[in-house]
């Protein structure tokens, strides 16, 4: 049987299991699974192309005649270094495309999208499009065919902005018609446009509590490990230098960059624009086309607030604030809970020792009085062992997957809403095991839960255990994917049976 | 493990591989391109002798000035006198082996439009030898600027028309 929190569990779509069972796969193999560190990872691109950038800047000449020379001498003469460097610059910036674009395309399948995070999502599109133009103008710095290539063919989708006076095309007309000026302007557009980048990732970032930006040393060592390795096995190539005076019939094309360009061979430049405004439009509005479910929204109950501030640490997306009191009362500060920023999740609950937060109109008491409730009740069954499975709304399926087992479900929105003091209610009501079934790790909905769960119950974090009575083996956290039914089955009946044998030896988690 | 791992991680080189350096025909072998790319100036619509009225009007300030002062060069007399700069519309016509590819007005930028006409088209044609007449005109009563040639487009080649100013013709490269 269910009980319910105000929290139904969120039955998953096709493509959001899919892209679970891809994580489980990899996994699996990977003791760091990259596709739970795409947001960083794409960051630590970001600095890579930075770092290679200035080193590439050293030996670059800002003039037409100098720019393809400067970059033949460091991609021939200099292959030892420059021509790595150079190699690292253009595919860390490929793969910085393909990272960005599955972060997108997670994000949006596993529905971490809507609400408070639209204008993540709305920043994350300006992104994509900045770390485009960027390559481009990077492009362009080479002043090879391919750089002639776009420049003719950016001219020609700019010229159809209204704002600019002249066609940007006759710049590019024929010998004599650029200038060491035009170059300048080049180079700075491509280096400011690195600053706006990082403003950008700022705003991208800034609700998000102790925003994780840089990867595991692991993953970040493997990817640049992996990128040198293919810097070195496949150094960038060069073409013939641009020519003003002949068409550039023939180009190796960067997909991950030009690819706006091939289709102008077959559509008109309006067309194009037409294309590329209805897209950005259409992703930027993503969050409110394909809506999020609206969770519980948390609130503060004022006089159980001791402004301890606990619920501002914990919270995953700065969505509580401290104030002066205003109360009376002999604290410092007090709490305050922005609703719009509030994803619902319960982990402030989870924080507050004090009952001085509720979950749309659901006090921390009136939970732990259904905790006990159903724990004595659970505690009356004569057949055993009896079990409370607090689960995740976003985990497995708890209720689905327990038959046969003496067993009840508290269904959360997330497993960082359970705090031990939970638990030690139900094992004092005479329940003889607990469970807390989370998402798998790494892989919260909200981000920490996982994380603050187990710092919490390992007595790391406050709110911590109440009693010191050693009672760890009745207690089972699991970190699972809501697609790892099969698992999840045989984990519970694995600790039904040590509940049955006494469990003495068995560690928590 | 690591095996699986270094395997899997190389998914993403394998695209780079085959996405990033991609040959992509732009442009087929028989190819070339006429380009017209120039900015030219129209006659203006009135001729007015807008050197004297400044030079009358900077002489009347210096000598003003001298005696009192306070006195204020008055920097819109050219709009009082009506000495418009407006400029007139550049007219382009092109004929390639008898087709009219291009016959268009490119008015003059500014808000006064007094500025240069911005010319900028391209044409692709096959290689070969084509018949190429191209005609200017940039004012009312004056006479338009013609150039007319056999010309050789290079396969992949790209022919230039602009107009220069030191010979005050159109010229082809």
């Amino acid at each position: 049987m269910e009980d319910r929190v105000e929290t139904e569990h969120k039955h998953l779509g096709v493509f959001h299991l899919m892209w679970l069972h891809l994580e489980g796969l990899l996994n699996r193999i990977y003791r760091n699974n990259p596709l739970y560190h795409l947001h960083s990872i794409g960051v630590f691109l970001i600095w890579v192309a930075l770092f290679t950038g200035i080193y590439l800047f050293i030996f670059y000449k800002i003039n037409p005649e100098g720019a393809y020379e400067s970059v033949r001498y460091l991609t021939e003469e200099q292959w030892w270094l420059g021509g790595i460097m150079r190699s690292l610059h253009r595919y860390g910036s490929d793969l910085l495309v393909t990272v960005m674009l599955l972060h997108l395309a997670k994000t949006f399948i596993t529905s971490r999208h809507g609400g408070w995070r639209r204008l993540a999502w709305i920043s994350g599109v300006f992104i994509l499009w900045m770390v485009w133009i960027c390559g481009i103008f990077g492009y362009w710095l080479v002043w090879d065919r391919k750089a002639q290539l776009v420049a003719l063919f950016s001219a020609e989708m700019l010229e159809r902005i209204p704002i600019f006076g002249q066609p940007l095309s006759i710049n590019f007309s024929g010998a004599g018609s650029l200038d060491a000026i035009f170059f300048y302007i080049l180079f700075i557009m491509h280096f400011a446009l690195t600053v706006f980048l990082f403003i950008l990732l700022w705003v991208h970032v800034s609700r998000i509590a102790s925003a994780r930006i840089n990867p595991p040393f692991r993953v970040g060592l493997a990817t640049l490990g992996l990128l040198l390795l293919y810097s070195i096995l496949f150094p960038a190539g060069l073409e013939p230098p641009a020519d003003l005076k002949s068409l550039p019939a023939t180009v190796d094309v960067d997909w991950f960059f030009m690819f706006l360009y091939a289709p102008l061979k077959h559509l008109s430049v309006p067309t194009m624009w037409f294309i590329i405004i209805v897209a950005t439009v259409g992703i930027a509005l993503v969050p409110w086309l394909f809506p999020t479910r609206k969770g519980l929204t948390a609130s503060v109950i004022l006089k159980n607030c001791t402004g301890c501030e606990q619920c501002v640490f914990d919270c995953p997306y700065e969505a509580i604030y401290m104030q002066r009191r205003s109360d009376g009362k002999p604290f410092n500060l007090e709490a305050l809970v922005s609703p719009e920023r509030c994803a619902g999740c319960g982990i402030c609950v989870g924080a507050c020792e004090f009952d001085a937060i509720s979950m749309d109109g659901l006090t921390e008491r009136e939970f732990k009085e259904q905790i006990l409730a159903i724990s004595r009740e659970l505690a009356g069954t004569k057949e055993g062992p009896t079990l409370l499975v607090f689960a995740c709304s976003w985990g497995v399926d708890a209720s689905a997957n327990l038959d046969g087992l003496t067993a009840r479900v508290l269904t959360v929105p997330c497993g960082g809403m359970v705090q031990p003091s939970m638990a030690e209610i139900a094992l004092d009501a005479g329940v003889d095991g607990v469970v807390i079934a989370a998402c798998a790790p790494n892989d919260c909905h909200y981000r920490t839960g996982d994380e603050l769960l187990k710092l919490r119950f390992s007595g790391l974090r406050h709110p911590s255990f109440k009693t010191s009575v050693g009672r760890d083996h009745r207690i089972k956290m699991l970190f699972l994917p809501q697609t790892a039914r099969r698992e999840f089955r045989q984990q519970i009946e694995d600790f039904a049976e040590e509940l049955r044998d006494g469990g003495k030896n068995t560690p928590c988690v | 493990m690591r095996i699986a791992a270094f395997i899997v991680s190389a998914i993403p080189f394998v695209l780079i591989y085959m996405l990033s350096a991609a040959e992509f025909h732009f442009y087929a072998p028989s190819d070339s391109m006429l380009k017209i790319a120039f900015k030219h100036s129209g006659k203006r619509l009135e001729e007015c002798d807008e050197a004297g009225f400044l030079l009358r009007e900077a002489e009347r300030y210096r000598r003003e000035n001298r005696q009192t002062q306070g006195v204020r060069m008055d920097i819109g007399i050219l709009e009082k006198t009506g000495c418009s700069r407006e400029r007139y519309p550049v007219e382009l016509r092109l004929v390639v082996d008898g087709k009219i590819l291009l016959e268009k007005t490119y008015q003059p930028v500014g808000l006064k439009k007094d500025g240069a006409s911005y010319i900028y088209e391209r044409f692709l044609l096959k290689k070969g030898v084509h018949n190429v007449k191209i005609t200017l005109k940039d004012g009312k009563n004056s006479p338009p600027y013609l150039l007319k040639k056999m010309v050789n487009f290079p396969p992949q080649g790209i022919v230039l028309v602009r107009f220069d100013k030191r010979k005050d013709s159109l010229i082809m490269e």
